[in-house]
């Protein structure tokens, strides 16, 4: 038993080493189309495919420069929609959820691959209503564990209210789920005590330069001056963990 | 960017650029495979460079149909410069004799600072690009800072080939920057911080930190002064102020050292990247 499963390990291995070369000379190939002097039509056709190739390998930057090199002009409604499929899964793939909304709005092919990626997007632009109704009808024997799924699906937090609990160390940590706070929170509070403490005691210059460089180099870098964009980061990682979830379940 | 000259921003900042690994290996070649011959495929991997598809140009040139041939060293290599894994790069530029891979070769161990065996092969070289050798030749000395080897190399230039006059020019003037810029000594910089805080940073030209280091040193060593004098020499106060005040003050004594440190790398890492790029570019016009 032991035997078969390394037998079947070594096999996928290989193979998909294999499919991965065949793929990367493909897409080379497609280039040469174009080198070659290819009619518009033709250069369409060779870059649909080389950016398919691309996407397999996971060089999605790379297949967003070989779409953007298509000549719109000649490219018919069908492959239109083929392209939007691809530019919206290169962008998908590269965080630009916003962007690949944009792509899925403008028309995406029927199948089921399609959908999938469909609902990975909307997902991704935070439409959780409508990526739960198409997940559900792509797949309705999921039903329960999509909906568990979503019902856990992140909320983008507000930056306003990040920075006004961060007046009080460490509530704007805690809203953020950042694990780090308690040495900023300290430091904030040392400062604020040593500052406290001097002014009360009449040291006013020991005050402001010892209590004020700690309380800056704490409470204003760490916990004000930086929030709205450590809240964007703290969403970003909520919604990239959400999103590998619910494609795990999809391709389960 | 950098945030201060202080500890280990300043140390992160002086360590040189790390060369990308050479991971790229080619597949063995196949001759039960139709041959594929690299000087055929020479317009293509050209294109696929300049558009900078380093990757495909790489898949190509890794096929195990690809017949082993000078052509085909000097193609690698050339595709691996592109893509900055340069150990790989020089492997396969040396292995080549063609022309331009001895010149391409040259750029890349300059690249990796291996100025002597840089300059080795180029006196070997007895073709007709004599200019383009001047031109290499004088590069490599100002990489090493050596104005005097750049004249003797620089008396070689007609400043007539258009394709070298650009970088010819560019090169000397950079010659005359470095023949101008004032050698700066980090100890210098540390005893003149020691005896007053922030004149060590005004040496090295950075007017900024100097003001900081002046008033933060300035201010803990006023708060010491008054502690002590309204407290006494042995009170917990004068102890604690003192000892973050000689911290500060050590602190710029040691900014002061890599301030300077730093602002030579600095001149240094602008002046190779420009030498290095004008001793690069007319390759690409002539050869490519």
């Amino acid at each position: 038993m032991k035997l078969l499963h390394w037998f079947c390990t070594i096999s996928i291995f290989l193979c998909a080493s294999f499919t991965a070369s065949a793929q990367a000379i493909e897409a080379v190939e497609y280039e040469r189309v174009l080198y070659n002097g290819a009619s518009p039509a033709q250069a369409n056709a060779a870059l649909l495919g080389r950016a398919e190739c691309l996407i397999q390998l996971q060089r999605y930057t790379d297949a967003l420069d070989a779409l953007d090199r298509l000549r719109l002009f000649a490219l018919s409604a069908e492959d239109r929609v083929v392209s939007n499929h691809l530019k919206g899964v290169s962008l998908f793939r590269t965080g630009n959820y916003a962007g690949a909304m944009v792509c899925f709005n403008e028309g995406f092919p029927s199948g089921k691959a399609a959908e999938r990626d469909a609902v990975l997007i909307l997902a991704g632009d935070g439409k959780y209503d409508e990526a739960l109704n198409k997940a559900v009808a792509l797949d309705s024997e999921k039903a329960p564990q999509l909906r568990k799924l979503f019902a856990e699906a992140p909320k983008a937090r507000n930056a306003t209210t990040a920075f006004i609990l961060s007046f009080i160390p460490p509530l704007g940590h805690i809203y953020l789920k950042e694990k780090n706070w308690l040495p900023t929170t300290l430091m904030s509070y040392a400062g604020a005590a040593l500052t406290a403490w001097q002014a009360v005691e009449a040291n006013y210059i020991t005050a402001i330069v010892g209590g004020g460089m700690l309380l800056n180099a704490s409470y204003m870098e760490h916990n004000l001056a930086t929030v709205q964009q450590r809240t964007a980061a703290s969403d970003e990682a909520a919604v990239t963990e959400f999103l590998t979830k619910l494609e795990k379940l999809l391709d389960e | 960017m950098r945030f201060s000259r202080i500890g280990t921003a300043g140390k992160q900042y002086l360590k040189p650029v790390p060369i990308k690994p050479s991971v790229w290996t080619p597949e063995a070649y196949d001759d039960s495979l139709q041959p594929r011959y690299a000087a055929d495929q020479r317009g293509f991997v050209n294109y696929l460079l300049d558009r900078g598809l380093r990757d495909d140009a790489l898949v190509l040139l890794a096929q195990p149909d690809m017949v082993p041939s000078d052509t085909l060293s000097y193609l690698r290599g050339l595709a691996l410069f592109d893509d900055l894994q340069l150990e790989a790069a020089d492997r396969y530029l040396s292995a080549s004799s063609l022309e331009p891979a001895l010149f391409f070769d040259v750029v890349t161990k300059a690249h990796l600072g291996l100025h002597g065996e840089a300059r080795t092969i180029l006196s070997s070289y007895q073709g007709n690009k004599s200019e383009l050798k001047h031109l290499q030749l004088a590069g490599i000395s100002l990489l090493e800072a050596d104005v005097n080897g750049y004249n003797a190399a620089a008396a070689g230039f007609t400043y007539s080939d258009f394709n070298l006059t650009d970088s010819e020019r560019a090169l000397d003037d950079i010659a005359r920057t470095i023949a101008a810029h004032p050698k700066r000594s980090p100890l210098a910089a540390s005893a003149l911080s020691a005896v007053l805080p922030g004149a060590g940073q005004l040496y090295a030209g950075s007017l900024g930190e100097a003001l900081s280091a002046f008033l933060t040193v300035g201010s803990l060593a006023g708060i010491t002064v008054a502690n002590w004098h309204k407290y006494g020499l042995k009170s917990w106060r004068t102890i604690v102020s003192g000892s973050i005040c000689s911290i500060f003050y050590i602190g710029n004594i040691y900014g002061a050292y890599i301030s300077v440190d730093i602002h030579n790398q600095e001149f240094y890492n602008e002046t190779a990247a420009l030498v290095l790029y004008n001793i690069h570019i007319p390759l690409r016009i002539i050869y490519r």
